[in-house]
């Protein structure tokens, strides 16, 4: 059995590798053979010429024999597909003789295979696994909460059950992510991640340190000397490679930390970090359920199955279910591959939504090269005498096909390498957008194109090439090649589109009218959140973030933790405002509610006005001083409207450190507002707007609530800020509030003069750092670029769906082009008879025309019906969306127009003669 | 040729292997040791034979060789293989018990029913 298939692989390669040689043989054998008979015959009586003939009767052709034998041997479908050099050959000539089926068609597979390769990638990276020794026994362990669909973090009482009674679990550790200023020996201030890890982390890696030591169980005790393990990247960044690094002390925060060692490059375990720092927590400061947000990690015990430790969780949940039914009734302990934390594989929808969009992405490969595949069968239509002549000449079926698919495979083959080339670029792209934003990738992910992708890739080119090489050509190699073949002398074109043809030119620009607007559209909107300018001098502002470090309260302090943390932040705050307004280079300070300008959104009632729908904001009393906009009647805002803030606090929610703050209420009499221009103009029709007064309707986007608003009265008008809106649907009609005094918001921003605004970041964190230690700066930035890199993921996904449209927009007009000038072109003799005829030229013009078009008419009216399904999955239908729908229509049925146009003129001129020789 | 019968549709496969089995023939050897061995009355049709014979080389039933022949000419010999040999055997047996049972049939009379 395993000989037979062992002799069988063996012979087929030989004829596969060896086809020339195997064919020599054959010769040699058959010639031999037909000597022997030759020379038998010739004993037996026969005269030497007639026993030569008689034996090469006998013997048969050995064209045929050869044939045979070849079928004999296994090699009968090689043949019928062979294709050779010259097949690619012809198949880049090809490109070459019709360069806009090449650019059209090349351009639109190109930008298809990057989008489907790119998913696959970052599919992919998402799913590798981790580098580390036995990688894949390293397992995460959490609580899940069904009833909110999240994990519970909150968890180092069950962490230390764990660590004490897990047996298939070993080497049991927690980690979780502090910020702290790094200050060193030079007064340098970095705000830096840390992660605070049990010392049996980096057992679970099995990575020893490369300078020094790692962490050991020794530093996790009360009373140890703070300690600090930094990572290889950061060595070389922040401490230029020094080799002497172990034993200096460094400062974290207000704490002088030893370095304990350095880490070996790409080592990041637990997620992507440079720096580690033993966790030191006691279960017994906090509630069950109460404390910090700690991640759990483990290896799986020599000889213990993944099966054996979901096992082992599901009784202890049961076992702490019942016994604090309180706080552990409904949550239930998960454990699972130590990735799987991180990509959300453990929830099914995640990989149903990937494996959806995957699906899609090729959904989309698939629609792209049916387009081609079009435009490739309107080109074979075209060429339908030379394959009529081919397979005269003998070229069978399968070798006409072979050829027709060495094209598309060349065409697919260059759309591919083109569309790895955009796909690596957006790769790079995207990874450097993710470390701007200091969200980058864990350690074992990274996002590039792997050998897989490259796969993956030219597995869809050669799809692509089925798809619009061998359609095309099964279709157009029919049977009606002979019929064809009689009419070849007259020169007429023989292939019938019939019916498949007005379907797909239907099909075709009811797809474009009903999706393509929605892309415009997307894109659009992307476009204008991109390119918005703040319209001031941005340039010349510093805009940051100011944290404080801050514990996790025990459940003792708990009470009073907030109230605390936030009276000692506010009076660091002012002493740092103190501070910075005390330097000569900063003009202004300001705060400022958020830093990507979006406003929130609120229906507004003005006395004497219809209700409008107007965008607020928060800004500081000096804010327009700052930024130079002037008040152009009335008054600015004063100390006085702003009042003092009361009640504000900063909280951490769910003791993962990420703390937010909890805007309180202002103390102050005054109802000021100030209104800009364009509300005065959108709102109040232009009347004066001083004096009059406001109130807002239901609920305001911030939080506010109450039945019955308050009045506010506007004091002052100010100029458009900024000049284009940083959202494009967003109302331009503005209603400024005061920030009231003592208000802790999310961003500040200095205004310098004299010195760069690049250049003074390091000066501000020194600053900061000697107003306290555990106070950090974060996000330091140029107001401009800030501006810039809020947008950023918007201007790329932008240049993503405008490339896709585009080539999708060109793909279906250059379809319906040729679809149309071929249906046209398809009617020359019967145009050209009626012309003998005597028929009126205007109507046979008219004819052609109505037919085109109602063909065309057809399919963008049902686009037109089906368009404003898609174009409501983007909000509401609004009239710049309507006429992006009847704008695509039109250059839909302008293409149809133009196709039609050459090949009527050339019906028109033809001879009557010629006409009828066509028959 | 009267006294000449036509192969039967399958059979000419297990010939060519009982004729290999004699010891290795080139392709005209193997037509003249069918004949022979049948004493002429077997003829194989010379265009199947060699179809045949690739097909039993493709199924590692017979395995070939280039080597010089009687005449000094050099030919491709065939000869058979283990797998072969195992397959000769299975099929004389089976050619065998069909002839007798056929054999029986025929041989039946009125009175041995």
């Amino acid at each position: 059995m395993l000989s037979g298939l062992v002799a069988r692989a063996r012979s087929l390669w030989k004829g596969v590798a060896r086809p020339q040689s195997i064919d020599a043989e054959m010769q040699a054998e058959f010639a031999l053979h037909i000597e022997l008979r030759t020379k038998d015959l010739i004993r037996s009586g026969l005269a030497p010429d007639e026993a030569a003939r008689i034996a090469r009767v006998e013997f048969g052709k050995t064209d045929h024999r050869r044939q045979d034998a070849r079928r004999a041997r296994g090699l009968g479908p090689l043949d019928g597909l062979r294709f050779s050099w010259i097949d690619l050959k012809l198949g880049a000539r090809m490109l070459v003789k019709y360069p806009g089926l090449t650019i059209v068609g090349g351009l639109g597979m190109a930008v298809a295979i990057a989008v489907s390769t790119s998913f696959f990638a970052a599919a992919s990276a998402l799913y590798s696994g981790l580098p580390l020794d036995e990688g894949d026994r390293i397992v995460s362990i959490d609580y899940f909460d069904p009833r909110w669909n999240d994990e519970e973090r909150r968890i180092i009482h069950d962490f230390e059950a764990w660590r004490g009674e897990l047996k298939s679990v070993t080497d049991l550790g927690a980690r979780r992510t502090v910020q702290r200023n790094l200050i060193t020996g030079d007064g340098r201030a970095e705000p830096v991640s840390i992660a605070e890890m049990s010392a049996s982390g980096f057992r679970v890696a099995r990575v020893p340190a490369m300078l020094g030591r790692h962490l050991l169980e020794s530093d996790e005790r009360e009373g140890a000397p703070p300690v600090v393990v930094i990572g290889h990247d950061a060595w070389r960044a922040r401490f230029g490679s020094d080799s002497g690094i172990v034993g200096r002390e460094v400062r974290l925060g207000g704490t002088t930390h030893t370095v304990l060692g350095v880490m070996p490059a790409g080592f990041g375990f637990p997620i992507a970090n440079q720096y580690w720092a033993p966790l030191r927590l006691d279960a017994s400061d906090y509630e069950r359920r109460k404390g910090p947000a700690i991640h759990v990690f483990g290896r799986l015990a020599a000889g213990a199955t993944m099966a054996q430790a979901k096992a082992e969780l599901a009784t202890y949940t049961q076992r702490v279910a019942a016994d604090h039914p309180r706080t552990h009734a409904e949550i239930r302990a998960r454990v699972m591959p130590y990735q799987d934390a991180f990509n959300g594989s453990d929830e099914v929808e995640v990989l149903q939504l990937l494996g959806f969009m995957q699906l899609l992405i090729i959904l989309l490969v698939g629609i792209v090269c049916t387009n081609v595949a079009t435009l490739v069968y309107a080109r074979t239509a075209a060429r339908h005498s030379e394959i009529g002549v081919r397979s005269a000449l003998g070229a069978s079926r399968p070798r006409i096909v072979a050829h027709l698919f060495a094209e598309g495979l060349v065409l697919s083959t260059l759309a591919t390498a083109v569309g790895l080339g955009i796909a690596g670029l957006t790769l790079d792209r995207f990874n450097a957008v993710l470390v701007s934003t200091n969200a980058p990738l864990t350690f074992w992910m990274s996002l590039r194109l792997t050998p897989s992708a490259v796969l993956y890739a030219f597995a869809l080119a050669g799809l692509a090439a089925v798809i619009v090489g061998v359609v095309p050509a099964l279709k157009a190699t029919g049977k009606r090649v002979n019929a064809s073949l009689q009419r070849l002398s007259s020169g007429a074109t023989g292939l019938q589109l019939g019916g498949t043809w007005t379907a797909l030119v239907v099909a075709q620009a009811a797809f474009a009218v009903a999706v393509i607007p929605l892309a415009v559209h997307t894109t659009r909107v992307f476009i204008g959140y991109g390119t918005a300018k703040p319209g001031f001098g941005s340039a010349e502002f510093l805009a940051f973030r100011l944290r404080m470090d801050r514990d996790v309260p025990t459940s003792a302090g708990a009470a009073s933790f907030d109230r605390d943390f936030t009276a000692r932040y506010r009076a660091r705050e002012r002493e740092l405002v103190q501070r910075l307004e005390s330097e000569p280079e900063i003009r202004h300070l300001i705060h400022l509610a958020g830093i990507q300008g979006k406003a929130p959104r609120a229906n507004v009632e003005v006395e004497g006005a219809l209700p409008s729908v107007i965008g607020t904001s928060r800004v500081d009393v000096g804010f327009f001083d700052a930024l130079d906009i002037p008040v152009v009647s009335g008054r600015g805002f004063t100390t006085t409207d702003a009042g003092i803030a009361i009640g504000g606090e900063w909280r951490d929610g769910d003791g993962d450190g990420f703390v937010e703050y909890r805007a309180g209420d202002s103390l102050s009499t005054s109802t000021a507002v100030i209104v800009n221009r364009s509300f005065v103009r959108e709102v109040l029709g232009g009347a004066n707007a001083l004096g009059r007064r406001l109130r807002y309707q239901g609920r305001m986007d911030d939080g506010q609530s109450a039945v019955q608003m308050k009045w506010y009265e506007i004091v002052g008008v100010v100029n458009d800020f900024p000049a284009t809106p940083m959202e494009p649907d967003a109302p331009r009609a503005m209603v400024y509030h005061p920030i009231a005094d003592g208000e802790l918001t999310d961003v500040m921003a200095i205004r310098l003069s004299g010195v760069a605004p690049s250049q003074f970041g390091e000066r501000l964190r020194a600053i900061t750092a000697t107003v306290d230690p555990n106070l950090r700066v974060h996000d330091i930035r140029p107001f401009d670029v800030a501006l810039r890199e809020e947008h950023r993921a918007m201007r790329m996904t932008a240049l993503g769906i405008g490339i896709v449209t585009a080539s999708v927009l060109l793909l279906s007009a250059a379809g319906i082009y040729a679809l149309m000038s071929f249906t046209v072109e398809r009617r020359r003799r019967e145009i050209g008879i009626r012309m003998a005829l005597g028929a009126d030229r205007a109507r046979v013009v008219r004819g052609i025309f109505a037919r085109a078009l109602g063909q065309l008419a057809i399919g963008v009216g049902i686009g037109i019906v089906l368009a404003p399904v898609f174009l409501r999955l983007d909000g509401p239908i609004t009239a710049a969306k309507v006429v992006t729908m009847f704008a695509v229509s039109g250059v839909m049925l302008l293409v149809g127009l133009l196709a039609s146009v050459g090949p009527t003129r050339r019906s028109l001129r033809i001879q009557p003669t010629e006409a009828l020789k066509e028959g | 040729m009267p006294d000449s019968a036509e192969i039967l549709p399958g059979t000419l496969d297990v010939l060519i292997l009982k004729a290999v089995s004699l010891g290795r023939l080139h392709g005209y050897g193997v037509l003249l040791r069918i004949e022979q061995i049948s004493g002429g009355a077997l003829q194989i049709q010379q265009g199947a034979l060699y179809p045949a014979l690739y097909r039993l080389e493709h199924q590692g039933l017979i395995d070939s060789e280039w080597g010089t022949s009687d005449n000094n000419r050099k030919a491709k010999f065939y000869r058979l293989t283990a797998a072969g040999r195992k397959r000769l055997g299975e099929e004389t047996a089976s050619w065998n018990r069909l002839v007798q049972a056929i054999a029986r049939s025929l041989a039946a009379t009125p009175q041995s029913i």
